[in-house]
């Protein structure tokens, strides 16, 4: 233990007194903030980009028209079909069907919509989020409206000062579900995966490299017969942890002083203030160790397997695709797309831990499929360190071949005693 | 140190093959406590191989090697010392920060104090903060050597220890050498000097073709050899093998 111990010192201290180590901590995530304000001042935001992708095209859709502003109920919807809005007498009517399930969205047009041109949205999704967005088919009914049947003036209107106001209800208990209780909801994933993002980019080289260390500078004799090759994987693994331990705290550190000043300016939204939740925060933390442990385990696996930092490298990088795959097949957790890649991602190891934070900012992640998710990160995890350390074990002195599988898992094998 | 002329090393017929290739045929010898002992060969002739499986760095494919009674584990057997022949360092940490991460591993009390005292024993005591790669290889070679002593091991193992060693290093493990063979501690020498061989080793084993050819006390082996030195001896037990492909 006390050996254990001393290898996590040497290598966390060497690790934070390099100073490439924190112009890395520091400048990822300062051009990860600057893209994100340069988005940000250009109009676009993430939500943004998920809106569009609600789907409405297979929805059950229900409108009440209190300006008498629709003369049809009929669209041609994405897919080139005909849709037909159901009509109901009244705004509490269409409400009704909305919560008994009976329609997916409800459109209100209020009588004073000349006034003040709103429409009012009711859906009750499986999983509410910020990014549900309903407006085109009532969008298209307008403009097609406007087109055929209102004049200029009221065109105009219609185009570009129309606002849409959605109201979603729960599934379970049909509340009303506030902004807050959808940030609330979110504040965790969306942590969890801006901080995973930036640790992938930051330390997964690094993670690499503290493995092929000994073999490429041909210290793994001097160290094996000063310690367990186990004692010294675990206290790498160990080490790596802390490290990317305390990378996170340089990027949380300034957030959560930045919030502070916030609140005390008044400058944070309420929805915001209110929203945080720290209970999404706990559990998505829990899921950001885990998914770390499990990048740590597998880079290591990797380290172990090659001689050098160069043959490992083109190894690791297959290995971060993995990770970062549910990137790629984004319109598969917008519900674009074929969902077969989310769910499969979804249980994926190496893609697990994305997938997963993904789903939930979308809110299509059932609570069993979170745990489910969990404690398959940490058991695959678990495994690929057990595995690294096998691997070690008969490889450690191995200081130029590349990997051979029969030496590796035939005889004669390297076996180290407790 | 226990008392000498007991078996500190026990290798019982050791067999050693690496896929379809044997190394080691059998093999038994044993070191006793507080000689140093030489063990000879030419490239390949399996040297390292029988030492890695010694320290349990390979699995052997037969047979037992024991270090004091038991197979080896670090640092529960007894102190090991070993300067490998393929050596290195953390070339990008500074010399002090190794040498102290190496003493704590080792159990050393003090390891910074121990290795600044080593570091100005050998004239390298300005260069305790500066990072190993910017040091010749001279100088690097008296950091493994501190390394390796470091902890006054009762076993000290030296694959090639002299290769590529200038003079005055050679002559700095030279007095390493005596002074821990003084202390009482066991030493094995894999060298292909026999002028060293000759002048530090009480006993030996020349290996060829994965077994035994000579082993014994120096004396005894020129003796069985006609008396003649180390150096003919080598050239006689591998020049047999060049006149048998020779022949065929």
């Amino acid at each position: 233990m006390n050996k254990i111990f001393e290898v996590i010192r040497f290598e966390v201290m060497r690790s934070i007194k390099k100073p490439s180590f924190w112009a890395a901590a520091i400048l990822i995530p300062v051009l990860f903030g600057f893209y994100i304000f340069i988005a940000a001042m250009s109009g676009y935001s993430a939500g943004e980009a998920f809106e569009s992708a609600s789907d409405t095209s297979e929805m059950k859709l229900g409108l009440h028209d209190g300006a008498s502003f629709v003369k049809s109920n009929v669209i041609k919807n994405t897919n080139g079909d005909e849709q037909e809005f159901a009509i109901y007498e009244s705004t509490q009517a269409g409400i009704d069907a909305v919560q008994a399930k009976e329609i997916d969205v409800f459109y209100d047009i209020p009588e004073n919509f000349s006034e003040k041109p709103t429409v009012n949205i009711y859906a009750k999704p499986d999983q509410v989020t910020l990014f549900d967005d309903y407006s085109a088919p009532i969008a298209t009914l307008l403009q097609t409206h406007a087109v055929t049947e209102v004049s200029a003036i009221n065109y105009s209107i219609i185009t570009n000062s129309i606002a849409y106001e959605t109201i979603n209800y729960d599934a379970d208990d049909n509340h009303v579900v506030e902004t807050n209780e959808i940030v609330g909801q979110l504040s965790g994933p969306i942590i969890a995966l801006a901080l995973f993002y930036v640790l992938i980019i930051v330390l997964g080289n690094r993670l690499v490299v503290a493995m092929t260390e000994e073999k490429e500078n041909r210290i793994s004799e001097l160290m094996l017969t000063s310690i367990n090759p186990r004692n010294l994987i675990v206290g790498k693994i160990i080490s790596l942890m802390i490290v990317g331990f305390i990378q996170l705290l340089v990027l949380v550190i300034p957030v959560l002083i930045l919030y502070k000043v916030g609140i005390n300016y008044d400058v944070i939204p309420e929805f915001i203030r209110e929203g945080i939740s720290a209970l999404s925060i706990a559990q998505y933390a829990l899921l950001l160790v885990a998914s770390y442990f499990l990048f740590t385990a597998g880079c290591v696996v990797i380290g172990t397997l090659t001689p050098t930092a160069k043959d490992a490298n083109s190894f690791s990088s297959v290995f971060v695709i993995m990770v970062i795959l549910p990137i790629f097949f984004l319109g598969s957790f917008t519900g674009k797309d074929n969902q077969f890649m989310m769910y499969f991602l979804t249980y994926f190891p190496p893609s697990a831990p994305i997938a997963i934070m993904l789903r939930a900012i979308m809110g299509s992640l059932a609570d069993w499929e979170f745990w489910v998710g969990l404690a398959d990160i940490v058991i695959v995890g678990a495994l690929l360190a057990k595995l690294a350390t096998y691997i070690f074990c008969k490889n450690a002195i191995e200081f130029t071949a590349r990997i051979n599988f029969k030496k590796l898992f035939g005889s004669p094998r390297k076996s180290w005693k407790n | 140190m226990q008392k000498k002329n007991t078996a500190l090393i026990d290798v019982r017929h050791f067999k050693m093959s690496f896929a379809d290739k044997v190394v080691i045929k059998d093999l038994s010898f044993s070191v006793n406590r507080g000689e140093i002992f030489g063990l000879l060969g030419s490239n390949g002739s399996g040297k390292t191989t029988t030492i890695r499986a010694l320290l349990d760095l390979y699995q052997p494919t037969g047979g037992k090697l024991l270090i004091g009674g038991e197979p080896f584990v670090p640092g529960k057997n007894i102190s090991v010392g070993y300067l490998p022949e393929e050596r290195g360092l953390y070339k990008k940490e500074n010399v002090i920060d190794v040498m102290t991460y190496f003493g704590r591993l080792r159990g050393l009390k003090n390891p910074k104090e121990w290795s600044l005292n080593y570091l100005k024993r050998v004239g390298l005591e300005e260069h305790a903060k500066t990072k190993i790669n910017k040091l010749s290889q001279g100088m690097q070679q008296k950091i493994q050597l501190g390394i390796t002593v470091m902890n006054d091991p009762e076993l000290l193992i030296l694959d090639e220890p002299t290769k590529g060693f200038d003079p005055v290093n050679r002559r700095l493990l030279m007095d390493i050498i005596d002074e821990l063979h003084e202390k009482g501690s066991t030493i094995i020498m894999i060298t292909h000097y026999m002028d060293e061989v000759e002048r530090l080793c009480d006993r030996i084993l020349l290996l060829k073709d994965g077994v035994a050819r000579a082993y014994g006390a120096v004396s005894d082996v020129r003796k069985s050899f006609g008396n003649k030195s180390l150096d003919q001896i080598f050239v006689d037990v591998y020049g047999e093998k060049e006149e048998e492909e020779d022949h065929e």
